[in-house]
């Protein structure tokens, strides 16, 4: 193959969402990329735990439950993956960090937020402590010890870097000059005032309707299902991508990104060493 | 209690329940609280539009019959 080098462009970048172009690629590594952020870039949480005292009105499957959802912070450099540690994933400094969570209720109902979680380690905490995880009424008391551990999404959704991630063909809209008729609706161009998005415009010096927001078109087809003189066409640039990704906090974006190319690459080279010599 | 993320993308929003729920009963329109907060897609708004917040009943049920007053 010699197309040119695929590369990407950053659109858009707002705390924790980034909207980028993948450009000259293939549909087969733009899916890969999104599968990989989804299912295999590792992350902390809390998944084992041994609840020592919990008399509140929540109980501890739901306690646990909502308590192995909080996001951690997550430095991946300084853990390893249980399974690929020293420890061979019995649990050590290196790839575990105990959480302690204490609380007691007085004489009125308290209560327990994510900020009242005690890490041994300042990398890994919550991302935030406003995340509520139970109430206690007078008296309740809560002790659970916590152990927080790098995992896949593919075992288990808390461990999963991204909420939303997806990707979209960067749309494309032709009209063919010599079919179309400039029809109009209420003096608005029909397919212009059709597009849901409201990312077609007219083009003041031509006439004729032009995808002003290319970013914005939801490849939905209102524009040209309207079209009476098939005068309009909708073509997908099945090369470029137009990406969405949103972290849970957990790791930063560009972490994320890089980790999910890097965890590709090693795919592939670990296929090639299989299949051996064929390069 | 509200749920720490959104049942179908994942997003952690369980921090923002108590935030929205001041700002609406403050009198902000609903649509401008969820701006106000970042919540952009549909699946995690019906999360914080459609949300019954019971825990407290069941606590003050809990006061009552577990024999726990407030003031003894
Ligand atoms: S609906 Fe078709 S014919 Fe009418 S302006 Fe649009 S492209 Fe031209
Ligand atoms: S495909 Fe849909 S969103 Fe895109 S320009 Fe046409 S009507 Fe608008
Ligand atoms: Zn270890
Ligand atoms: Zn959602």
């Amino acid at each position: 193959m010699n197309s040119p080098n695929p590369f990407v462009e950053i659109v858009e970048l707002k705390g924790l969402s980034i909207r980028f172009i993948l450009k000259n690629s293939n549909t087969a590594f733009a899916n890969a990329l999104r599968r990989i952020m989804i299912s295999e870039v590792p992350v902390m949480a809390i998944s084992d735990f041994a609840i020592i005292n919990n008399t509140s009105p929540i109980f501890d499957e739901i306690l646990v439950h909502r308590l192995s959802l909080i996001p951690l912070t997550t430095d991946l450099d300084g853990f390893n993956l249980p399974e690929k540690c020293v420890c061979k994933g019995i649990g050590c400094s290196r790839c575990q960090v105990t959480l302690i969570l204490n609380v007691k209720a007085g004489d009125s109902p308290v209560t327990v937020y994510s900020r009242d979680i005690v890490s041994s380690d300042p990398r890994v905490i919550p991302i935030n402590g406003d995340f509520p995880i139970a109430k206690l009424s007078a008296g309740d008391e809560i002790l659970i010890e916590m152990y927080a551990r790098l995992g896949r999404g593919k075992d288990n959704a808390r461990f999963q870097p991204v909420s939303a991630c997806a990707y979209k063909y960067f749309p494309r809209i032709v009209i063919n000059t010599s079919s179309c008729v400039k029809c109009t609706n209420n003096g608005i161009l029909k397919c212009v005032s059709e597009c849901p998005k409201g990312v077609l415009d007219v083009n003041v010096e031509t006439g004729y309707p032009y995808l002003r927001d290319p970013l914005n078109c939801s490849l939905c087809k209102a524009c040209v299902d309207v079209c009476e003189y098939n005068a309009i066409e909708l073509k997908p640039d099945d090369t470029s991508f137009i990406f969405y990704v949103e972290s849970t906090g957990s790791l930063p974006l560009h972490k994320i990104i890089y980790t999910a190319a890097t965890i590709l690459a090693e795919k592939c080279d670990e296929f090639l060493s299989k299949i051996g010599g064929f390069r | 209690m509200y749920p720490i993320r959104c049942f179908t993308c994942g997003a952690p929003i369980g921090d923002k329940f108590e935030k929205f729920k001041k700002l609406v009963d403050s009198g902000m329109p609903v649509n401008k609280a969820f701006e106000e907060l970042r919540i952009t897609r549909y699946c995690c708004r019906r999360m914080l539009l459609t949300h019954v917040e019971y825990i407290d009943d069941i606590v003050e049920l809990d006061m009552l019959y577990m024999k726990k007053k407030y003031k003894r």
